[in-house]
């Protein structure tokens, strides 16, 4: 069982509470859903379970802590990781091994496990889970979802009785989440306790156990699966939830674009093989929100670095306005937010980060630009110390000072709660409606609803 | 050191070796060679003090010479030994400066132009000391007879050597400064260091 | 074929011994066939026939080429071609180690030496962030090839100053915030357990290895003793 008694914390250097006055319980073959806004203290209080706060994040804790009767701060992080197992949101930087069999055993190993009870639990993960194949790749031969597998494999192998998950789906798609709800499932059929801290709720569904709502710190509400997932709409717009049923992104969708063409794709044929080495003919107009959907590792994010010049094409073109445009131009036309922001964010001020590369925009009109984003009173706040969805806008802001015409956004919504997804979604159908086009590769089924005028289905 | 120290040690290494591969590039002419430890010292100072405002631990000098001295093995069994030899003297020479103070910027500076005196002492020892072999022996590889005559002329000329060292003095302490600028204007205000 | 990581780091440090000690052609060319069949040995995705190309286009290059163009062809690039030829022969042997060593195996031969717990995690950490290097530095290429940071700024040093800015920040940011993640989930995978690790991957030398160094030490050995007698060159 986990007991938290009047749980608070404060991270070193901050003048508010993370945490103010927890008080939680959970039993074996419980999973508990810790859902809320972002802030709301969600990852804060999976760090205080695997121990991280305080060994790693330093702060000032009160309150007690117990994980089957032993208070977790008397013992050291390496004991409590023999009981405690972590999947983070990140992919890229939670394995220490680059190959998947390596990363699940790493754990026991550090243990000090026998080689013989590895290897046992090695074969049993790679058939209960159907991943043998997987096993033999390395980090770097995988998409998003995969490593993600492989973590949630590397619980499993632990046999560790909790298991900690700070938002494990933010990359991943469909596919790949009802795989690891499949893990889940399993994981609580073997008695474990699960916590995690998530915003995309709809595939938690007859896996969460219980809910408890996070905001500023505290748990707001507690509710029971039924309670939670049978919550009314409005209540869920309320409290800023995502969606709680799966929602398809198919229905009442055009797939096919205008007669009038402003950007095409003529038998473009990707490098990488992507798309399978596949000949793509498309058709984009200005003034589109267009979603581009398709599983993991397909190529998606290979298509819109060629439309933008990034990568030259390997046969075809890419026409706009009917006239065939080289990569150099495309790369002055298109303007680009990665999948991971930071990668893009280079100065010490959010307005300096505007002005970078276009030096002939006036002050006047960058501010103008920060007002309509919400990002003005942030102006002079250091870029990499904003929110996700906030260094999004930003990476927006930037391309619209520069005047770009084609936008292309790459899982602009991930890892954002639902008041951030809204407001991605309101400001692309904005800057839309100015003439602008814009391509989102995603898997947020949620924003294509709600932001997207047509997808394409790769 | 703990395993956070450890790991964000060796991250900071293998930047180093970046650094010194993109100073590299200052080897593949005779006329420019000697330039290579006030690039490569450039590089090493923006590391060298970040690396030491965040991890203020004794032994990050030493850890962060690991990647660069197992470099240092592919130049030969011989060389490669002195070259770690060398690099450890220095690192320890560097750790003692900053022994019980990794604050102050003096200090991690002082301590910084002692490490990358490396490069432009022991790394440039074998061409200023016994130039003739080193000449002959560049000679034997097959590099041009003109460059290598031109080479012999350079490391004859012994001021150079101070030269070098006090240009690699100079170029530590500009990218100590540009490290440090980097830590107040990006770093600290991004809650990293 | 499954050499031994300590096997590969010796063979490593003894090729590198060879090409600075030798100067005769033919014996590189040697050394070269000799790795690369060791890499052909060890798997079909180690051996790099792009690196043999390249090696082939160096040597032609020094050999077949500078003799016969102007001298100052020659005296421009000879320093180029010839240092990058001379190490072919050891990135061939760091390729053949860092194809077939996982990381599990690094850990558990040295902790089986008695290397010290933090120096192994340097190594380890070492080599799994090259790689992961490599994407950062890439996707942060791309993201300045679509913005023109420097765009407006006329003085050249400024421009210099703002691109090479405009790499380092975000590689640091990058770089600093990949240590706290990497490490944050390493302590929750009880890295930090003083008790040494079940060393899963740890294989003894066999035969092979040793047999494999013998080879490669009479090689060196011999490479020397022409070296010094002034044979071969």
């Amino acid at each position: 069982m986990i007991l938290m008694k009047n749980v608070s914390f404060k991270y070193e250097g901050s003048e508010n509470y993370s945490l103010k006055d927890i008080n939680l319980t959970l039993e074996k073959g419980e999973c508990l859903l810790v859902t809320g806004p972002s802030g709301g203290g969600k990852s804060t209080l999976t760090k205080l379970i695997n121990g991280l706060i305080p060994a790693y994040f330093e702060g000032e804790l009160k309150g007690e802590i117990y994980i089957d009767g032993i208070n977790i701060s008397d013992i050291p992080m390496y004991e409590l990781s023999g009981k405690v197992a972590s999947v983070f949101q990140n992919p890229k930087t939670q394995f220490f091994n680059i190959d998947a069999e390596d990363e699940m055993a790493f754990a026991l190993e550090n243990q000090g496990v026998d080689e013989r009870i590895i290897t046992e639990r090695l074969e049993r993960a790679a058939d209960e889970l159907g991943i043998k194949k997987l096993m033999t790749k390395n980090i770097f031969e995988m998409s998003g979802g995969e490593k993600q597998i492989i973590a949630f494999a590397g619980a499993y192998v632990s046999d560790a009785e909790v298991i900690v998950l700070d938002e494990p789906s933010a990359n991943l798609d469909r596919e790949h989440m009802e795989i690891i709800r499949d893990i889940m499932k399993k994981l609580m059929n073997q008695n474990k306790m699960i916590i995690i801290a998530e915003h995309r709720l709809a595939y938690l569904r007859n896996v969460a156990t219980r809910a408890c709502y996070m905001k500023n710190g505290q748990i707001l509400e507690n509710f029971t699966a039924e309670e939670f997932y049978g919550m009314s709409e409005n209540k869920r717009c309320e409290m800023g939830l995502r969606e709680l049923s799966a929602v398809t992104a198919n229905n009442n969708f055009e797939t096919e674009g205008k007669e009038k063409t402003d950007i095409s794709v003529k038998n473009m044929k990707l490098k990488y093989e992507a798309f399978n080495g596949k000949e793509l003919n498309l058709s984009f107009n200005y003034g589109e929100v267009i979603g581009i959907v398709g599983h993991n590792g397909l190529g998606k994010s290979t298509f819109i670095r060629t439309l933008c010049g990034i990568i030259r094409e390997k046969k075809g073109e890419i026409c706009i306005s009917g006239r065939r445009v080289s990569c150099k131009k495309r790369k002055k036309k298109c303007g680009m937010v990665m999948q991971d922001v930071n990668y893009q964010l280079f100065s010490d001020s959010v307005a300096l980060e505007c002005k970078l590369g276009n030096g002939q925009v006036s002050d006047k009109e960058i501010y103008d630009i920060l007002e309509e984003l919400s990002l003005l009173d942030k102006k002079d706040v250091h870029p990499m110390s904003l929110s996700g969805g906030e260094k999004q806008r930003l990476a927006i802001a930037t391309m619209l000072a520069g005047g770009k015409k084609i936008m292309m956004l790459d899982e602009p919504t991930s890892g954002l709660d639902y008041e951030n997804m809204m407001r991605i979604s309101r400001l692309l159908k904005k800057v839309a409606e100015k003439g602008t086009l814009c391509l989102v590769v995603t898997h947020d089924t949620e924003f294509i609803r709600e932001a997207c005028s047509r997808i394409i289905t790769i | 050191m703990k395993a956070k120290d450890f790991i964000t040690c060796a991250i900071f290494s293998v930047l180093s070796m970046v650094g010194m591969l993109l100073a590299a590039i200052t080897n593949m002419s005779g006329y420019t060679a000697l330039l290579y430890p006030v690039v490569a010292s450039f590089f090493i100072g923006i590391l060298f003090v970040v690396l030491i405002n965040k991890v203020s631990k004794k032994g990050a000098v030493l850890v962060f010479g690991i990647v660069p001295a197992l470099y240092f093995l592919t130049t030969g069994l011989i060389e490669g030994l002195i070259g770690i030899v060398s690099l450890l003297v220095f690192s320890v020479f560097s750790e003692l400066i900053l022994w019980n103070n990794h604050e102050s910027m003096k200090r991690i500076v002082s301590a910084c132009c002692v490490y990358t005196l490396y490069y432009s002492t022991a790394g440039m020892a074998e061409g200023f000391l016994f130039t003739d072999s080193y000449c002959d022996n560049a000679l034997k590889h097959g590099i041009n007879a003109k460059v290598v005559e031109d080479m012999r002329s350079m490391y004859y000329i012994k001021p150079l050597w101070v030269a070098v060292i006090l240009l690699t003095l100079l170029l530590t302490f500009v990218g100590a400064m540009w490290g440090r600028k980097m830590i107040s204007k990006h770093l600290k205000k991004v809650g990293l260091v | 074929m499954k050499l031994d990581i300590r096997t590969k780091i010796i063979i490593t440090l003894l090729i590198a011994t060879c090409a600075s000690l030798n100067t005769n052609v033919t014996v590189e060319i040697g050394m070269m066939i000799f790795i690369g069949g060791l890499q052909l040995m060890s798997g079909k995705k180690v051996f790099s026939p792009v690196l043999v190309i390249l090696y082939a286009v160096f040597a032609i290059t020094q050999y077949a080429i500078f003799p016969v163009v102007p001298g100052w062809v020659s005296m421009l690039l000879s320093m180029f071609v010839v240092n990058i030829r001379s190490f072919f022969p050891v990135v061939m042997c760091i390729v053949l180690i860092y194809r077939t060593t996982r990381i599990s195996e690094v850990i558990a031969t040295f902790t089986n030496m008695k290397v010290p717990r933090g120096i192994i995690i340097t190594i380890a950490i070492g080599i799994r962030y090259i790689p992961a290097l490599a994407v950062e530095m890439r996707a942060i290429w791309e993201a300045m090839s679509v913005r023109n940071v420097a765009e407006g700024i006329k003085n050249p040093f400024k421009r210099v100053a703002v691109n090479m800015e405009c790499y380092i920040v975000p590689l640091f940011i990058s770089s600093i915030k990949t240590a706290d993640e990497l490490s944050a989930a390493a302590m929750t995978r009880g890295i930090e357990n003083p008790a040494p690790p079940t060393c899963r991957s740890y294989r003894k030398m066999s035969p092979g290895d040793f047999g494999l160094i013998a080879v490669i030490l009479l090689f060196t050995a011999g490479n020397a003793y022409a070296r010094y007698k002034g044979v071969l060159l």
